[in-house]
């Protein structure tokens, strides 16, 4: 494995541990602990994505969304009104 | 046989990372809205098929992604202007600058990746799938979705890079108060304010 293969295997993980430490992914931090410039690159690479992450989770979605999807899931009421045969 | 799952726990654990999913497509806060809506009444309708609830994360993305691919082959698609990397060098950036960013700046930046990489990268940092989830919601390889997320990576590097710039160049240092040339400059200011009419 060189540089370049290594980064683009590290590119698919996450900070988090939560992926697990597969063949490739052990051989490429393997190389980043040996090669200095891999290892501020990925260090570089984390940092972005952790940052990232984080701005676009700030986006917070139009108030009311969560309701209004929960309704439409729901059967309405006045179907009920109807059957009871009082309008 | 299909389990039976509780749509409202998942609505309440999605429906915001699927917005700005929906946001990042379509650019548009009711588009996303409405695909994010849509995209539970098929989950609701296709409920009792579900096999497999742990899979359900990466469904919803690929739905909502079919669903909009769908409307853009109604609609006339919107042209974009891509981001051309090979015009842009790599520049260093600061982490404290990238911190000073918000999220709409974020999703500005992820929008000029080329189209190509840009599917794999949206899904990586606002829906949290895997690689293994990215490589089923595209329907392509996990090696190319690997490719994909390390050159999308490198030019959201450089878009970052580029809007940095561009907005430390637009900050005016404060002038330090009292200083000769800083009340000459605060008297021409005022001077100036008189001439120009006020909106």
């Amino acid at each position: 494995m060189n540089r370049e293969q290594a980064k683009e295997c590290l590119s698919a993980f996450r900070v988090s541990n939560a992926e697990g430490t597969n063949s490739p992914k052990r051989k490429a931090l393997e190389l980043a602990a040996r090669d200095p410039e891999l290892s501020d690159w990925l260090v570089h690479q984390r940092e972005l994505d952790e940052i990232l992450t984080e701005k676009l989770a700030s986006i917070c979605p139009p108030e009311g969304l969560k309701e209004n999807i929960l309704r439409s899931l729901v059967p309405s009421c006045p179907i009920k009104a109807n059957l009871s045969g009082r309008n | 046989m299909a389990k039976k799952i509780d749509l409202q726990a998942i609505v309440s654990k999605y429906y915001a990372s699927l917005y700005r999913f929906g946001l990042a497509l379509a650019k548009n806060e009711s588009e996303a809205a409405d695909l994010t809506q849509e995209t539970f009444l098929i989950l609701a309708k296709h409920e009792k098929q579900i096999r497999e609830p742990e899979r359900i994360k990466a469904w919803l993305f690929t739905t909502l992604r079919r669903e909009f691919l769908r409307k853009i082959r109604i609609h006339t698609a919107h042209p974009e202007v891509e981001f051309q990397p090979e015009k842009h060098e790599i520049r260093a950036i600061k982490s404290d600058a990238l911190r000073a960013i918000d999220g709409r700046t974020a999703l500005a930046a992820l929008a000029k990746i080329e189209e190509r990489y840009r599917s794999a990268v949206e899904l990586f940092y606002l829906a949290d799938l895997s690689y293994k989830e990215i490589s089923e919601t595209l329907g392509v390889p996990i090696g190319t979705v690997m490719s994909r997320l390390s050159r999308g990576k490198e030019q959201l590097r450089r878009v970052l890079a580029t809007t940095l710039e561009s907005i430390s160049d637009k900050i005016i240092p404060l002038p330090k108060s009292g200083s000769p040339e800083t009340q000459d400059e605060q008297r021409t200011s005022q001077r100036m304010s008189e001439r120009v009419p006020s909106f």
